[in-house]
């Protein structure tokens, strides 16, 4: 199963404190929900474990995530993950762009999903994952405004 | 190709040309089975009512749709009601059954039988979900032959005592009022409707949990022991309480034909989604002939049920502006069996298709197939069973002298 997701945002902020913020693994990390066991391997590396919530598939999935940074701009995060008899494969790529006094961030995410977990079908995990994914962008916003 | 498996205003445009208004609440109806899609998912795991529903649907004025504007309600023609239960029966059929309930069986029958003050009291609150509602009609030994009921009232000042035990009944244990069917005591044939305050002393509840399906909706079995019902709360006609009882059933029937239709969809849907992405034997399971037969079936099952639903719904729309009419009551009554009898025995049998193609998984209820599964199989038996409506199917062709009953 593939679910797409993109969107865009801006934040009230300039474009060095965004940057910093989404190259940062740990910051990133930190704005994800329900969400543990942070490992940074090296600047670009980190493991972590999420607590995904639908039906069975409850309980920890530890997730590997790499940050390519293609430019000052743009950012890409590849996140894989394989437990509770799935197996998720996730590409974010970021890419920012300043407008007058804040920063625009647009995103585009595909997630590919295998096992139990896709066979609960496209449309609810389309629903849990966009809900998933305006939490981590809430908690961003709160983030950067240093919250 | 979504066309073909979702719910289509193409089709229905052929037959009925929906206002803008009745658009918007079509449209209401994906909003709200998109809010309920996980938490009715989830609830059906735990075996528990999905609490969050009734909420849900009041939001989007979905339990509204067939009541009149003065008391809430949408006012509008069946048709609507069909295309949102179509769209709720993607999720199975326990939300389903609770707007049968609510609205069909409960809310539009106090409409039409109830007194000015019992339609002022009681429907605006069912519309906006405040009081939840009940049917209490079948009985332990009272299923299909309603008229053998045991659930007895008699006269005790200015009140009537009511005496029995109701089964089976969905809302059971949740609801705040119920409308309880019983016989006069000293005369079988003089059944009359009570509206009944679950809280009045006398009453006790219990929840059946022992069900192969149907989840996210609540059972219960009422028990009534000399529950005082004031005269005033007597619904319809004293003595023509199963004419009340009939009509009520007549709604719920064609919800739960609707409902089937979508169960159709939600099998069909869930069937592509897994052939396209499950990989056996080298490549997906889609490109294998056998499953391409599954398809093929469960695509036919979906166009020979939601014509006769829709065709249901048109006859009923034109019953509604006219009771008196015997010939248009015989017809629409005749078109709401048929489309019962063919979209439920599909139903069940496209939930059975689906759990085919989706293997091992597909018998669990892990997987919403396997939800639709078991919950379409009550479809074939609530709100009359396949053999009721066989019989008045029969009849219809045979004549009157042929009834099985009478």
């Amino acid at each position: 199963m593939l679910v797409d997701f993109g969107g865009e945002e801006e934040f009230n902020a300039p474009i060095e404190t965004v940057r910093d913020f989404v190259s940062d693994t740990e910051k990133v990390a930190s704005c994800i929900p329900d969400s543990g066991n942070f490992s940074k391997i090296d600047t670009n590396h980190f493991t972590m474990s999420i607590e995904p919530g639908l039906g069975i598939v409850k309980g920890s999935l530890p997730l590997h995530c790499t940050l390519e940074n293609e430019n000052a701009n743009a950012y890409t995060y590849l996140i894989e993950g394989k437990g509770l008899g799935s197996e998720v494969k996730m590409k974010l790529s970021i890419n920012l762009y300043q407008k007058s006094s804040t920063t625009g961030v647009k995103w585009q995410s595909s997630i590919e999903i295998k096992g139990v977990m896709s066979g609960i079908g496209e449309a609810m995990v389309r629903k849990v994952t966009q809900e998933y994914v305006d939490k981590i962008i809430i908690n961003v916003q709160l983030r950067i405004k240093g919250k | 190709m979504e066309e073909t498996f979702s719910r289509s205003l193409v089709d229905i445009s052929r037959l009925y040309k929906l206002s803008e208004d009745e658009l918007k609440v079509v449209e209401n109806s994906d909003r709200a089975a998109e809010d309920l899609a996980v938490p009715e998912y989830e609830h059906y795991l735990k075996h528990e009512f999905n609490s969050e529903a009734p909420g849900i649907l009041a939001k989007y004025g979905l339990l509204g749709i067939s009541i009149n504007k003065e008391y809430g309600g949408l006012q509008m023609n069946p048709i609507v009601s069909v295309l949102v239960k179509e769209r709720l029966g993607q999720l199975g059929l326990g939300i389903s059954s609770f707007i049968n309930v609510q609205m069909l069986l409960c809310a539009q029958t106090l409409q039409r039988w109830g007194n000015a003050d019992q339609k002022k009291n009681y429907i605006p609150k069912a519309v906006k979900a405040e009081n939840i509602y009940a049917f209490g009609l079948t009985e332990p030994e009272a299923g299909s032959d309603p008229a053998s009921m045991q659930a007895t009232y008699e006269e005790k000042g200015d009140a009537y005592l009511i005496n029995g035990t109701k089964y089976l009944i969905s809302n059971g244990t949740i609801a705040d009022y119920m409308i309880i069917f019983a016989h006069k005591k000293s005369s079988q044939k003089e059944i009359t409707a009570f509206i009944v305050d679950a809280k009045s002393q006398g009453v006790s509840r219990t929840a059946l949990h022992e069900k192969i399906g149907l989840f996210t909706s609540d059972t219960g079995m009422i028990e009534l022991d000399n529950v005082s019902v004031p005269k005033e709360n007597i619904l319809g006609p004293v003595g023509k309480g199963i004419n009340v009882a009939y009509s009520a059933l007549l709604n719920a029937r064609l919800g739960v034909a609707s409902s089937c239709v979508g169960v159709i969809e939600g099998s069909l849907k869930a069937t592509v989604e897994r052939s396209k992405s499950r990989v056996q034997h080298g490549k997906e399971i889609g490109k294998h002939q056998l499953i391409q037969q599954h398809i093929s079936a469960i695509r036919q099952n979906l166009e020979m049920a939601k014509w006769p639903v829709y065709y249901a719904a048109l006859r009923k729309a034109a019953y509604e502006k006219d009771y008196a009419d015997k010939q248009l009551m015989a017809d629409t009554e005749l078109r709401i069996s048929l489309a019962k009898r063919i979209a439920s025995r599909l139903a069940f049998e496209s939930a059975d298709r689906a759990v085919q193609v989706h293997g091992g998984f597909g018998y669990s209820l892990i997987s919403p197939v396997g939800q639709l599964f078991c919950d379409s199989r009550v479809a074939r038996i609530y709100e009359g069973t396949d053999e009721i409506q066989d019989l008045k199917i029969a009849e219809s062709v045979l004549g009157r002298d042929f009834a099985a009953y009478k």
